[in-house]
């Protein structure tokens, strides 16, 4: 017969003293409603596009024509509550999630680039729930993925009212408030905006064209030239640029390709060189099961000083701004990126089974390597 | 088979899942985290199809749990404190709690959350594994780490 761990009773005791302390629970009809998030990470960056560089002047201004009657795009004429700027989590897997593309630019900027930018939201898919996403979406202040380089031109005093589709017709009335504004917005970053509106919007298939209306008020629109248009606008009126404006700066799209979704617990298996060639050794990532939301904010981790020790599973150290996070709670997470100690990524890690992947790096780095996992800064 | 209503279901779950959540946030928190986790997956889309929604629920407030973990292990240090203060003269808790409930308060949410399902639920590994949705070989490797954890901090 096996003596009882000691350890054990302690833990059941301490245990005990925690659970004592439990609050009733709420009743189940004063549970609150759920809190819709805002749009979570980009998932995955694919196309780049240009839009022309130009000078001058003028900005859109309102038109004479009169509203008609329209419709709702997915049932919204209201525009939907702002987005939560409380960090949401899901449980697993995500919910109601979906993919959409939103547009952003590169750089601001008459050699500003379109980007396409792949975005897991929890919202509805109608035009307006992207728009409002588009509306809504800001660049991380740094990232190691290169987020932190696009732009999103709708300025943030913005907001979208209202995306109705006119009946009958492929014809799609953006009402905004703050997008057009008198002054103290050069033209090149309405045109962005206007461009980012039109593009995202259309991926829609019933949608093919944009009208603009601020505030109720129709609104002339701005073409990639610069030209004020008193017309609807489509793709072809921010028309993508050359090849080689679609290959964009370098290193930006794998990186920002790489930069993908929510990262959670994982394991570092085991570092040991033992079996490869003497300056590689061998991380081996295990995905244990779920998916679910973490922090919502960049984080590193860094195998503790043991990591050398060869096929030893050991708990992580997570990291945040340089600040240790004692804690990474993850069930799953789907790509990894690795970094070298300069923050250069070396390789992507991406599995979604149990199992893991495997990535060599160097040895003599490895104790300086960086595991970014690329949860993005939503901006907030 | 008729599915049990999401009402009867919870209330036959709450207080599990409320000392779960206070297990893993304290007290003060652990309403909001089980009302937001029950209310978010039963007006998920999902949420029809799911089967076994306990386990799911489970999943989900821990979950929830992570967005206020940090700060919830501070305020739940400051509470257990102001509460062993205010307990003190009238305390049947031996000395030893104090030192365990800091070393289970510094384990990982995951851990903290195997540790309370096999101890306190006392649930074999499998069934864990089932409630969160991970192997039993994960389970297993959280409990060696939980326990090692502690047995390094209380030593």
């Amino acid at each position: 017969m096996t003596s009882p761990d000691p350890l054990e009773g302690r833990v059941r005791e301490s245990l005990s003293v925690l659970v004592s302390r439990t609050p009733l629970a709420p009743e189940f009809d004063e549970l609150p409603e759920p809190v819709s998030a805002r749009p979570r990470h980009p998932v995955l960056v694919v196309g780049l596009a240009t839009v022309a560089a130009v000078t001058v002047a003028v900005a859109g201004l309102a038109l004479r024509e009169s509203p008609d009657s329209a419709v709702d795009t997915g049932g919204t004429t209201e525009p939907s509550p702002a987005p939560s700027d409380t960090a949401t989590t899901s449980p697993v897997p995500l919910l109601d999630q979906m993919e959409t593309v939103l547009y952003m630019f590169h750089q601001p900027g008459e050699s500003g680039r379109l980007v396409r930018l792949d975005w897991v939201m929890e919202v509805g898919s109608s035009p307006f729930d992207r728009l409002q996403a588009l509306f809504a979406w800001r660049p991380p202040a740094t990232s190691e993925s290169g987020v932190h380089q696009l732009v999103n031109a709708v300025p943030e005093r913005a907001s979208v009212l209202s995306a109705t589709l006119e009946p009958g017709t492929t014809l799609l009335t953006v009402d905004t408030e703050g997008l057009f504004t008198e002054e103290g917005v050069r033209q090149v970053d309405l045109m962005q905006a206007l461009a980012q509106v039109v593009w995202t919007a259309t991926q829609d298939p019933a949608v093919t064209e944009v009208q603009f209306r601020s505030n109720g008020v129709p609104m002339q629109a701005l073409t990639s030239e610069l030209r004020v248009v008193n017309r609807p606008v489509n793709r072809s009126d921010y028309p993508l640029g050359s090849d080689d404006a679609k290959n964009g700066p370098p290193g930006l799209a794998e990186a920002v390709e790489a930069a993908t979704s929510a990262a959670y617990d994982f394991e570092l298996v085991s570092t040991s060189p033992s079996g490869l060639a003497d300056d590689l050794a061998e991380v081996r990532f295990l995905l244990d099961g779920v998916s679910v939301t973490a922090l919502r904010q960049p984080y590193d981790v860094r195998p503790p000083d043991e990591a050398l020790a060869a096929d030893n599973p050991y708990d992580v150290e997570v990291f945040a701004d340089g600040t240790e996070l004692v804690v990474i709670e993850a069930d799953s997470f789907n790509q990894a990126l690795l970094f070298d100690a300069d923050g250069v990524m070396t390789n992507l890690v991406s599995s979604s089974q149990p199992g893991g992947a495997s990535s060599r790096v160097p040895a003599a780095a490895l104790r300086d390597i960086v595991l970014r996992v690329a949860e993005l800064d939503d901006g907030s | 088979m008729v599915r049990v209503d999401d009402g009867e279901l919870y209330r036959k779950h709450a207080d599990d899942l409320m000392s779960l959540a206070t297990t893993l946030v304290g007290p003060s928190a652990a309403a909001d985290v089980v009302g937001a986790a029950v209310a978010r997956t039963i007006a998920s889309q999902r949420w029809a199809e799911v089967e076994d929604r306990y386990a799911y629920w489970v999943r989900a407030v821990v979950n929830e749990a992570r967005g206020s973990y940090r700060s919830s292990m501070r305020r739940l240090d400051r509470e257990e404190r102001a509460l062993r203060r205010n307990d003190a003269p009238h305390s049947e808790t031996p000395d030893i709690y104090p030192e365990v409930l800091r070393a289970v308060a510094d384990l990982s949410l995951q851990q903290r959350t195997v540790i309370y399902l096999t101890y306190w639920r006392d649930l074999p590994p499998m069934e864990v594994a089932g409630l969160l949705g991970v192997s039993e070989g994960a389970v297993r490797r959280q409990l060696a780490r939980a326990r090692s954890k502690l047995r390094r901090t209380l030593s």
